[in-house]
Parts: C-alpha cells; sequence; structure tokens
C-alpha cells in the first residue's frame, strides 16, 4: 500500500523525551554527549543552542512584558556572571541572555525562579510567552484590567503545563482595547475587550481572533467570534488551544501552524470546532458566545505612535519611553533603569515590541529629570515609532537560521538617519524591521518598512542582502508587507534613502503616510519606480575573499 | 598577578597554535565562564583563526571588545578588533585599532591593512602613505600595487573605489532550454538521457517513470497506452524483456537498494487493464507508399507498426504458419502464454498491417518482386542460422541446436527428450532449453557455461528459477568435444576455465585451464551457442550488393543498406540481441522508412516540458523493499502453465511507488532563492542538494557537474542534484519563498509539423 509519511523527528522527540530538562543533569555531561534531538527539546524551557557551538541562550518567560526592578537587577547580575554582561530584549516582550555555557543554564534559570520568572514555555511547541500592549494597566484607553485576564490565561495550569505538546509553537495577545498596539492580528489568538450596552446596562466582552502568524507564512488573524462573556475567556483560550492540538499538522511542520489550520477549515468552522470542545467539556454558557458569522476584523490605528512619554489612566502619573539601541541592555543600563524606576516610578519596567521599554508611574514633575537622565546615559527619549525607532533581530551574529546581519544594517541605518532629525520628522509614522531569515522574529511583515535577509548571486560566490517589503500593518484588516527590491547589505542605507525621498516627493499633502502612499501607488508602480533609483556598490565578499589570505599574517606579525 | 587560568591558557595558545580552534574553543568554554579577560582574548583569536561560518567574525569581534573591555589589549587582539571591524565594513573602528599600535616600522601586511582601512574610511590621502610603505617593503605584491594605486586615484579624482570588481552574476543557469513547453536544443536531450537513466537505457526510450507513476495512481488504461505507444508490446515484453532499464535504474545504485521492477510493472500494467485491443492513432493521412516488410518477428512487427502509423501501407511475409517469430519459436509457453502474442499482433493487424504467412521469400516470392511491387522493403529476417560449435564428434546424433529443439516443441508439439541432457551456453536460449527438457521429463538436466554468472545473458530471476526446478548450472566450463557409441552421442568433454581479460563484448574472456578435461554424460546435447542472420534466401543480384562473404549485411548495423529502398531491421542486422534491442532499432529503421519515402524527416524527438506541483513521493517510499513475483508451485510446472502469475493491484502499487520519479526535474531559481538553506536543512539525502561554488559545464555549455562550496561567501548557488532527488518534495515544502519549481520533462515524439508549429510559435 502506498506510503505514509513518518511522524516528523521532532514529533518522536516530543513524544520520547521529557520536556522538562535536569539542566543540572546536562552541565555535568559533556557537550558531545547532548543529542542534537535533546538540544532541541531544550527549547520547552526556553532555553536554544546558539550558533556558536556549546553556548546557549535562554529566555526568559514574561507575560505581558512587565518586570520588576528587582527582576531586572537580578537578570543583570546574572548577565554579569553567565552571559558576558548582555541582556537583549525580543519582540515578544521578554529579555534573552546569550553566551550561556551548558554548565551555567541551571544556575540561570534557578536565579530568575527566586525572583518569580521562569523559562518554561519561552519557546517550543507550546503557548509561548503571552503578550500585551505596552501600555497595559496604564493606558488611558484600556477597557478594563487586562493584565489580570493576561495573567489568568498565562498561568493557567492547562496552557502552561498540560498542553505541552502542540503541533507548533501557539502565540496569545491580550490587548487592552481594539486598537493595534497589542498586535492583534498577528498572534495566533488574539483578544481585545469591547463594550456594549444592553438595556441600558454596559456589559464587557472580549473581541477573540484566531489564525494570525508570521514566520516564513505570514498570515493574519480572523475574527472568530465577535463577543466572548468577560468569564468565558479562559475556556475559549483553552479551547482553542486544544482545537489547535488536535487539528494541527503533525507531519509538516511547515504547514503545522494554527494559521494553516484555519486556512483549510475556514474561520466559521474552526470557531464550530471550538465551542464543540468546550461543549464536551461540559462549559456553561456558551449559547453567549456570539460567532463572527463572516465578519472581518476591524483593529483601530495605533495609540501609541510617537509619543516620548504618555500620560497614563492614572491621573498625573506617566509611562516614560527610552530607547533600547539594537535591543541590547549591557548588565550595568539594565541595573541603571532598575533604580531610575525604583526613584522614578513605581518600580516596574514594561518591554515593548519594538525592544524598548518604559518606566511606568512616574509622577509628572519628575518626567522631564528622569529623561534627561536617561539622555544623558546615551539613551534615545525621542523617535518612537519614527526612523530611529527600528527593530532587528540578532540576524547572523548568533542565530543558526540567519543569512543576513541585521544588526550591523540597523545600526548602519541608526547611523545614517537617526540624527537627522528633520529627515525623519517629515517623514512620519514609519517603523522599519529586520529579520536576517525567512522567519519573522523581527517582525518585517507587519510594519511600513521590513528587511529580510537573503544573499544575492554573484558571477563570483554570492553576497549578502534584504529583499526590502513595504506596506505591513496590523490595522484594519492587517496588510502583510509585500517585497520590492532586492539589495545588498552595503546598499541599504542609500536604497532606503532614495525610497523615502520618492515617498516625500509623491506623497499627498503631508499628511499621507508612507503605509498610504504604498498601498495608493501599488507594490508594482513602486517596484517599477525604485528599480531605476537603488545604487549598487562593490561586492564585499569578493573583497573580502581577496583579503583573506592577508588578514592571517596581520595577526600574526601582531 | 597571575592568571588563576594559566593551564588553559597555556593549552589554548598551543591548540591555536596548530590551528585546533575548535577544541580551543571548546576548551575556553568549558573550564569557567569566559568572563576573564585573556580567556576572551583567545576565544577572539579561535574564532578569528576559525572563520569559515557565518557568525565568526561576529564572535571574534565580540570577543575581542570584551578582552579588550575587561583590560587585556594587546597588539592581536587590536589586529583582531582592526580586522573584524574591516571586515564588518565598520571602517572607522579599524582606522581608529590600527592607529593605536601600526606604525612606520610595522610589518607590510599590517602596514597594507590600515592603509585599506584608511581608504575605505574616505581617507585616501593618508592611506597613500602606508599603502606606499607597504609596496616598499614587499615590492612583488600586486595587491599592495593594486591597492595603491586605486588610494592615490581616489586623492586625485575622488570617486568610487573598488578593490575587486566582479561583473554582475549572468543569468540564472537553468537546467534546460526553456522554462516549458516542447524544446529540442542538445542541452535538453542532455539533461534527459542523464537525468532519466532507465528511459535511456531502454532501447525503445520507453517513458518508464511516467507509466510506473499511472500504475501507481490505478491508472492501467493509460500505463498499457505508454508502453504500446513507446515499445508496441506491453504484454509480452512484460514477461519476456531483458531489462536494460532497471541495470541503470537509480534506486539499484550503490547504496540506494535495489532497483524498480519496471518489467514486472510493465506486466501488470497489461494485466490489470481491460482485455479491449487498444488501436493507436494514425499520424499521418494514407501516403499512397507501399512497405513490404520481410519476417514477422518482433522487429518486422514493430517496423510494420510504425509504419502503418505513420499512414504508409504495409504487407509483412511471413515464411512460418503465424508470426511473431522468436517470440512463438523460441519462447516456452510457460514463460510466454500464447495468446498474449496474438492479441498483441491482433493490435497490429487490426492498424492495417496485412501480414501474409506461410510465404517465404526467397521461395514463394523473389526480393526482387518485392522490390519491384513496393516504394521500400524492410529485412527482418531474425538469426535463424544456428552456431553449431565445431568440436570433435559433433556429428554425433543427440546434439543439437536449442533453437530448433525449442522451435520443435513450441510450434510442432515434439516431445521427445533424452534423459541426460547438457545445455551449453548462457543466454536466455540456454534457460529455456534447460527448462523445457525438464518440463518434457529428462532425469537429468544440466547448463554448462563457460565464464561465471555475472556475464551470463539472462532476465533477472531466470538463474533463481533454474535453481528453483533443481537443475544445476556449471559455471566456468568449455565443451572441447564430444564422445559417442554407435553414432549416438554418450558424453561431452569439458575443459575447465578461468576469466581472463575483457573482450569485445566487454565481458570477462574464458581462459581455459590445460589438463582439467572431464567427461559430462549426455544423451542429449542442446547448444545454446548463438545464431547468425541466414542471408542465403536473397537472390544472387542483390546478394552482391548487399551481403559479405561472411554471410552478414555489408551495411553492418545501419538500418540502411547499399541498396535505397531497402532497409534491414532488428536481429538480422545487428546479429541476435534482445526483444526490446530489435524493437529499437526496428523503430529507428521505419523514421529512416519513411524519411526515405517522404523525402522529409516527419517525425521528431522533443522534450516536453509542463509544470507540476508536486509528485506524491515521500522519502518513506525509499524504504519499500522490491516486490517479488509471484509463481506457480513447481508441481503444477508444466510445459504451458505460466510460471510467473504476476502482480496483483498492491503488489503494483508496493512496487510502483519505490520508483524516483527520476522524470521530474526539481530546480532552484537562483534569483530568488535567498540562501536561507531551509532546503538544506529538509533534504533527505546527503548530495540531493548542494552549496554549490561553481557549476561545471561542457564545450555545449551543458551541466555536467558542481563544485561544492566552503563557505558562505562563496556558494554561488544552492542547487539541486537531480542524480540524488528522490522527488519528496521535502525541499519545496520547506522553501518559505517558493522558489523551487517541479516540471515533468518526457521525451516525446512527435509528427515534425506540430513539433514546429508550436517552437514558432513560441
Amino acid at each position: 500500500m502506498p506510503q505514509k509519511p513518518d511522524l516528523t523527528q521532532i514529533e518522536i522527540d516530543k513524544l520520547t523525551i521529557d520536556p522538562n530538562i535536569d539542566f543540572r543533569e546536562i552541565a555535568e555531561r559533556p557537550f558531545e554527549k547532548i543529542s542534537k534531538n535533546e538540544l532541541g527539546m531544550f527549547k520547552f524551557s526556553g532555553v536554544y543552542h546558539q550558533l556558536q557551538t556549546g553556548f546557549f541562550m535562554i529566555r526568559l518567560r514574561l507575560p505581558g512584558g512587565l518586570m520588576t526592578s528587582e527582576q531586572l537587577e537580578k537578570a543583570a547580575e546574572l548577565s554579569d556572571l553567565y552571559a558576558q554582561s548582555q541582556l537583549c530584549i525580543t519582540t515578544r516582550q521578554t529579555l534573552q541572555y546569550h553566551w550561556i555555557r551548558q554548565q551555567d543554564i541551571y544556575k540561570v534559570m534557578d536565579a530568575m525562579k527566586e525572583v518569580g520568572i521562569i523559562t518554561t514555555n519561552a519557546c517550543g511547541d507550546v503557548t509561548r510567552n503571552v503578550v500585551a500592549c505596552e501600555l497595559q494597566g496604564v493606558c488611558p484607553h484600556e477597557v478594563c484590567d487586562t493584565r489580570s485576564k493576561l495573567l489568568e490565561i498565562a498561568d493557567d495550569e492547562e496552557l502552561l503545563h498540560i498542553q505541552r505538546n502542540l503541533p507548533r509553537k501557539h502565540k496569545i495577545s491580550v490587548a487592552g482595547c481594539g486598537r493595534a498596539c497589542g498586535q492583534t492580528l498577528m498572534n495566533c489568538q488574539g483578544w481585545y475587550p469591547v463594550v456594549r450596552t444592553v438595556n441600558g446596562r454596559e456589559e464587557i466582552g472580549w473581541r477573540f481572533h484566531a489564525g494570525g502568524g508570521l514566520g516564513g507564512l505570514p498570515r493574519m488573524g480572523r475574527l472568530i467570534f465577535d463577543w466572548v462573556p468577560d468569564n468565558l475567556v479562559l475556556e475559549v483560550a483553552r479551547a482553542s488551544t486544544e482545537a489547535f492540538r488536535r487539528l494541527g499538522d503533525r507531519r509538516n511542520r511547515k504547514y503545522a501552524r494554527l494559521k494553516i489550520v484555519i486556512d483549510r477549515l475556514g474561520a466559521g468552522d474552526y470557531g464550530n470546532a471550538v465551542l464543540e470542545i468546550m461543549k464536551d467539556r461540559g462549559i456553561k454558557g456558551i449559547e453567549k458566545i456570539e460567532k463572527a458569522s463572516g465578519l472581518k476584523p476591524d483593529v483601530g490605528y495605533y495609540f501609541v505612535d510617537g509619543q516620548p512619554y504618555i500620560e497614563q489612566k492614572q491621573k498625573g502619573f506617566f509611562s516614560v519611553r527610552a530607547m533600547i539601541k539594537r535591543s541590547e541592555l549591557s548588565a550595568d543600563e539594565s541595573r541603571q533603569f532598575a533604580a531610575w524606576a525604583r526613584i522614578y516610578g513605581n518600580g516596574e519596567i514594561m518591554f515593548t515590541a519594538r525592544q524598548n521599554l518604559h518606566i511606568r508611574h512616574v509622577p509628572e514633575a519628575k518626567v522631564e529629570a528622569l529623561r534627561t537622565e536617561m539622555k544623558k546615559a546615551g539613551f534615545r527619549v525621542d523617535g518612537f515609532e519614527r526612523i530611529p525607532d527600528a527593530v532587528s533581530c540578532v540576524g547572523t551574529t548568533v542565530c543558526n537560521l540567519a543569512v543576513s546581519d541585521t544588526p550591523k544594517t540597523y545600526h548602519e541605518i541608526v547611523r545614517n538617519f537617526a540624527d537627522d532629525k528633520e529627515f525623519w520628522d517629515k517623514i512620519g509614522h514609519l517603523c522599519i524591521n529586520m529579520n536576517g531569515c525567512p522567519n519573522s522574529c523581527g517582525q518585517h511583515w507587519i510594519v511600513d518598512i521590513g528587511l529580510r535577509g537573503r544573499r544575492i548571486r554573484k558571477s563570483v560566490g554570492s553576497e549578502e542582502g534584504f529583499t526590502v517589503h513595504v506596506g505591513g500593518a496590523l490595522t484594519g484588516e492587517g496588510s502583510i508587507s509585500q517585497p520590492v527590491f532586492d539589495v545588498r547589505s552595503t546598499d541599504v542605507v542609500p536604497a532606503l534613502k532614495s525610497m523615502l525621498e520618492l515617498y516625500l516627493a509623491e506623497r499627498n499633502a503631508n499628511t499621507e503616510t508612507f503605509y498610504s502612499y504604498v498601498h495608493r501607488i501599488g507594490f508594482e508602480e513602486l517596484q517599477k519606480k525604485l528599480t531605476a533609483i537603488i545604487p549598487g556598490t562593490e561586492p564585499v565578499n569578493v573583497r573580502n575573499q581577496e583579503l583573506k589570505s592577508v588578514f592571517q599574517q596581520i595577526v600574526d606579525e601582531a | 598577578m597571575k592568571n588563576m587560568f594559566e593551564g588553559i591558557i597555556k593549552q589554548a595558545e598551543q591548540l591555536l597554535k596548530e590551528n585546533k580552534n575548535n577544541e580551543a574553543i571548546e576548551l575556553l568554554r568549558c573550564k569557567e565562564s569566559p568572563n576573564d579577560a585573556v580567556l576572551c582574548s583567545l576565544l577572539a583569536r579561535a574564532y578569528f583563526q576559525r572563520g569559515d561560518s557565518k557568525g565568526d567574525t561576529y564572535s571574534a569581534h565580540f570577543f575581542a571588545e570584551r578582552a579588550v573591555h575587561l583590560g587585556h589589549e594587546d597588539n592581536r587582539v587590536r589586529s583582531i578588533l582592526a580586522l573584524t571591524s574591516f571586515r564588518k565594513e565598520e571602517y572607522q573602528q579599524a582606522v581608529d585599532i590600527f592607529s593605536r599600535y601600526v606604525n612606520s616600522s610595522s610589518p607590510s601586511a599590517t602596514q597594507f591593512m590600515y592603509g585599506m582601512s584608511l581608504l575605505y574610511n574616505h581617507q585616501a590621502g593618508e592611506a597613500v602613505d602606508w599603502l606606499k610603505r607597504a609596496v616598499k617593503l614587499d615590492q612583488h605584491n600586486e595587491m599592495y600595487a593594486k591597492a595603491l594605486k586605486i588610494a592615490q586615484e581616489q586623492r586625485e579624482n575622488g570617486g568610487k573605489i573598488v578593490f575587486a570588481e566582479v561583473p554582475e552574476a549572468g543569468a540564472q543557469p537553468d537546467a534546460l532550454s526553456k522554462k516549458r513547453g516542447l524544446a529540442d536544443s542538445p542541452q535538453d536531450f542532455y539533461w534527459l538521457s542523464k537525468n532519466i537513466p532507465c528511459q535511456e537505457a531502454c532501447p525503445a526510450h520507453t517513458n518508464i517513470p511516467e507509466y510506473l507513476r499511472a500504475i501507481y495512481d490505478g491508472d492501467y488504461e493509460k500505463a498499457y497506452l505508454i508502453n504500446l505507444k513507446d515499445n508496441v508490446f506491453p504484454a509480452i515484453l512484460g514477461r519476456v524483456c531483458a531489462r536494460p532499464c532497471e541495470s541503470e535504474c537509480r534506486h539499484g545504485w550503490d547504496g540506494l537498494g535495489t532497483s524498480v521492477q519496471i518489467c514486472f510493472s510493465k506486466r501488470a500494467g497489461a494485466d490489470l487493464r481491460q482485455d479491449k485491443p487498444v488501436i493507436l492513432n494514425i499520424l499521418y493521412p494514407p501516403s499512397g507508399k507501399k512497405v513490404s516488410v520481410i519476417g514477422a518477428g518482433v522487429a518486422g512487427l514493430t517496423a510494420a507498426r510504425q509504419l502503418a502509423l505513420y499512414g504508409h501501407s504495409v504487407t509483412v511475409y511471413e515464411k512460418h504458419n503465424r508470426p511473431g517469430g522468436m517470440l512463438n519459436q523460441g519462447i516456452p509457453i510457460f514463460r510466454l502464454p500464447r495468446e498474449i502474442i496474438d492479441r498483441e499482433i491482433d493490435q497490429i493487424r487490426q492498424l492495417g498491417v496485412e501480414i501474409k504467412c506461410n510465404c517465404a521469400v526467397g521461395k514463394d516470392i523473389s526480393l526482387d518482386t518485392l522490390i519491384n511491387t513496393s516504394d521500400a522493403v524492410v529485412m527482418s529476417a531474425g538469426t535463424v542460422r544456428p552456431n553449431i560449435l565445431n568440436l570433435p564428434g559433433k556429428d554425433l546424433s543427440g546434439i543439437r541446436h536449442g533453437l530448433d529443439f525449442l522451435l520443435q516443441v513450441n510450434e510442432f508439439d515434439a516431445r521427445e527428450i533424452g534423459k541426460n541432457v547438457v545445455v551449453i551456453g548462457g543466454g536466455f536460449t540456454a534457460m529455456d532449453c534447460a527448462r523445457t527438457a525438464k518440463r518434457l521429463g529428462a532425469e537429468s538436466v544440466k547448463v554448462c557455461y563457460r565464464r561465471s554468472t555475472k556475464e551470463m545473458l539472462v532476465t533477472p530471476g531466470e538463474i533463481e528459477e533454474l535453481e528453483h526446478e533443481s537443475i544445476p548450472l556449471d559455471l566456468m566450463v568449455t565443451p572441447c568435444g564430444y564422445k559417442g557409441s554407435n553414432g549416438k552421442v554418450t558424453h561431452v568433454t569439458f575443459i575447465k576455465t578461468k576469466l581472463g581479460e575483457p573482450d569485445a563484448s566487454g565481458r570477462r574472456k574464458p581462459v581455459e585451464i590445460p589438463g582439467s578435461e572431464y567427461d559430462e554424460p549426455a544423451d542429449t546435447v542442446l547448444l545454446a551457442t548463438g545464431q547468425f542472420p541466414d542471408t542465403a534466401w536473397i537472390g544472387q543480384s542483390l546478394s552482391d550488393k548487399l551481403v559479405d562473404d561472411d554471410q552478414w549485411l555489408k551495411s553492418g548495423k545501419s538500418v540502411t543498406t547499399q541498396v535505397g529502398k531497402i532497409f534491414a531491421a532488428g536481429d538480422f542486422a545487428t546479429g541476435a540481441r534482445s526483444l526490446i534491442d530489435a524493437i529499437g532499432h526496428a523503430k529507428e529503421c521505419a523514421r529512416a522508412v519513411d524519411a526515405y519515402l517522404m523525402n522529409k524527416k516527419r517525425i521528431k524527438d522533443v522534450a516536453r516540458i509542463v509544470d507540476a506541483t508536486g509528485t506524491g513521493r515521500i522519502r518513506e517510499m525509499d524504504f519499500v523493499d522490491y516486490q517479488q513475483m509471484p509463481t506457480i508451485d513447481l508441481d503444477k510446472r508444466s510445459l504451458t502453465a505460466e510460471v510467473e502469475t504476476g502482480f496483483d493491484k498492491t503488489l503494483a502499487v508496493d512496487e510502483t511507488q519505490r520508483c524516483y520519479l527520476c522524470h521530474y526535474k526539481y530546480e532552484i531559481d537562483s534569483d530568488i532563492c535567498i540562501y536561507c538553506d531551509w532546503c538544506i536543512k529538509a533534504k533527505p539525502r546527503p548530495n540531493c542538494i548542494v552549496k554549490v561554488k561553481e557549476l561545471i559545464r561542457d564545450e555545449h555549455g551543458r551541466i555536467t557537474g558542481f563544485v561544492r562550496a566552503k563557505e558562505h561567501e562563496d556558494t554561488q548557488l544552492i542547487w539541486i542534484n537531480q542524480e540524488d532527488c528522490i522527488r519528496c518534495n521535502a525541499c519545496v515544502d520547506a522553501c518559505p519563498v517558493d522558489c523551487i519549481s517541479i516540471q515533468k520533462v518526457s521525451l516525446d515524439t512527435c509528427r515534425a509539423c506540430d513539433v514546429d508549429a508550436e517552437l514558432n510559435k513560441d
């Protein structure tokens, strides 16, 4: 009979290797005795083997991106001890360490646990760190207390400890309102609260979206339920996760995620599947859930858009923003922020999807003093959601998957544009995100300009470069950015400059955003226009190859 | 203060001196978190020296910076930091660091790189001084001189710095001349011949992968039709083909298992379909030309069928009472039931081919008459002149040629056989003689052959069946005489042999071992020692033109002869070969006849390229073992009971899913590929997708091989190596940018006018 595909190796690993790895035992084992399969399963504890053999990345689980000063100080202390004094903010609002040796993994985990932070499910085929909007708990537009809802989901026993063998990763977002700040449409489950008046009484319920996801096959979430009563949110989140567990394709990882399940079933049938599971579980009140019945998502524009600080719903208090260069915080800087949070705010630090941070609950009178201090310490305190506020993944520096050095390109962009305030002010809202590989840690699909790493074939070898995408957004029904040109890494800055100058010259009035401009003229048209103006320079790969013989000689001579 | 890691440092330094960079990294990483300045400096050096993967430059730079930050800044750390900055195109940092330790008495390479850093940092004026000194110190270094020249030009005129200019990459290196449709360039035929080895090995160029897939899909009619079109006798060949395709099948290559049972599968395609005859469409309207074909064996019938398809009026002259030639006369019924032969010959008749039996050319009708009444004549009279070994005692009774023996049994119901039968030979005839003799009741049957089994020209499985039927095989013996009494043979004298150098056929020649003679008792000796064409029937007037002194055709294996309108097909031209060889030769002959009659080539081969979305193959299919042909029990075996019973539907699926479907071409569009390596990570076989520095091409521009790339920067292409590709789609599934195309590429034979019309349309 025709052969059926075997389970993929990782599916076999998930069935045969306990995801609760004993890292004390791992610390004792020679590296070569750790199997590739075990290394894969480390992820379920938030541990990745990095590009440099024998060194690891550890990602923390930080629901909603909120940390206390005490926790950040501990993280800094550990990075001094074990991680080359570095910390990195991720696009899912958490922190990660690099350069951890296998001998030190458990030390970091144990010490973080002491301050209430675990790494469980920070990676792997599980429900990942649940994200929120960066103003959760303080935003003037927040409909209700969404932080408690987020924690209810994030800390749920079933989602955190029982559902640990999903077909693929599973991501949840809990936003404070129907605006795009909470990235509702790019998550497997996207939640936001809504208010409606029934019989003269205000009721709070939730809109449930599912099937968003980036990676190599980006999809925008679909509206599944137009109304979920507040008390059923967790049950729906659980049932949706269970539906994914049952329906995800375990034979092909590329097509395993929930977004593909929903592609296949459609939003309506997926909603039915979720309701069916709830019915089987004997959940009461299902009839109060209102199916979307063909309604499309309608996410509002970002509230957080360029403000250096934002007045909180708690009157007289502000959330003050600091831009973190390339998401990298040194241990000293981390300690500094922890101290500032304690001195100026309430000791809370919020990490953002654009890899920056907020110090919250700063009384109005102290806002400027804090900003001055931050500026003095070398942090940018303006330019948010503008060109200087670029986002990049770790690229070829430490990632196994990357083909392009995104941090380098990030620095090139910042170096060349950040000081030209007049230029980026003129442009207005413009988010640039970079990704070193076809995955989407750097979220290049959902922003105005997204760079995705690639190599470009030369007559001799190939050279590092990017495919430049434009026109992504998480508003309305969502829009996935489209590729418009390929460019060598060395040419990214002049190419972007040319494109932005074209935009400034052609935009309607001074109010048309880059996003609107791109969608008005169309991707193909833009592509045509850009082909003529994108510059080119010398292939660096060839030059470096030619000089290779000299390099070692110089070190020897030294 | 003495460094607490002194021991590790010493060991690491030694390892670095020996360029054992990985070991050094391992050592430096293992003992303590590398937060020590010296450890960091050594890690920087290790990564710098390794330098062969992405991330190494970053790591070297990172740890060099850490070393400096932690207070260790010697010139070696500085040099690493400066060079990695340069590589990262952070020229200002490179200049800053070089300036900390480079001076006018530094060695040439160091001064050169300082100069280069200044040059790329747009400080050409200062660069010139350093580069000048480097040139002075090493006057023969062309690289230094080139850099100096660029710096001087830059200083004078400004402009772009181009140290190593290379032309832009050329067009995407396609495997075929066209993206889709019909293609007929040498590149396309080369691809077909190189990548579909079974089809290339089949003399009739049967589209094997396509019909195997049809069988897998349960579309037996399609499978039969493909075979019928290409090799004329699918059900017959499915039983008795010599299977040259199977020895070339990729599944049988070293390390890949066993060849697909193509022949048995072909038979399943015929057995499992309906019994209705299939009449092919005539390609051209009636031409009004008349062709006579001499001999109704496979070659004659193939030529006749092809010529009928081309619109000609064909008559076949056969001296026996029924058509089929060796199919009837030579192959036993237990291997090939006669109704199968009749059915497939009938399909040829239904195309309008007239077969005149009991009509021997040269006796009942002369060749001259045929020539005078036909527009062309095809001689396909087979090989019926036996090769009788000229040994002492050859005239004793009981010694006969195997072909004659088989003819008598198969055609004339002869049933006599001796007690002790010795069959001499190691080919198809020998096997058939032995198994027939056994069925006739001989007490002892033995096959004696002068070489080893490796050199035997038999169908796979035949030796096993011989053993199964308890017929011994004596190898490495050759007859050197016969002994007898009362005019009857009683013994064959054999001499033992050993294998010597290969002969003209490529097989190793048997060399007799003196003194090793022995007598083998025998009352019947069947000689399966080959046969030659009989040209005696060709009349004298034409014989002078056509036939050589040795009675072979003067035209050799060619399909044409010295006489314009006379052609030759099959064994009659080539000597005794397999059925499929005869079919291939006869097809070629028919095309030559058509071109002669119509004064132009009306039939063309083309590559047909069609887009596909997948093959349905998965890696797991590679691990399915080959399927055994079911056979009847020994006690049921007789002269007429077919031994092999054929695959049922389940076995047919099990077997055909093994085919690699080599006619599917997986190709990466290198203009879209982003070199993310995801396909390489997903690949099931070591060499199915490779990182290529350069493709090797022959003088016609055809891709004949590749040079592997060692690192990222010299990787020009990620390339699918068709030879190792198993068409499992894993790469397509993994590719995030959809740059892998799948196409079905088939060798097709079409009307030239249709091909030209489509090619001109393009």
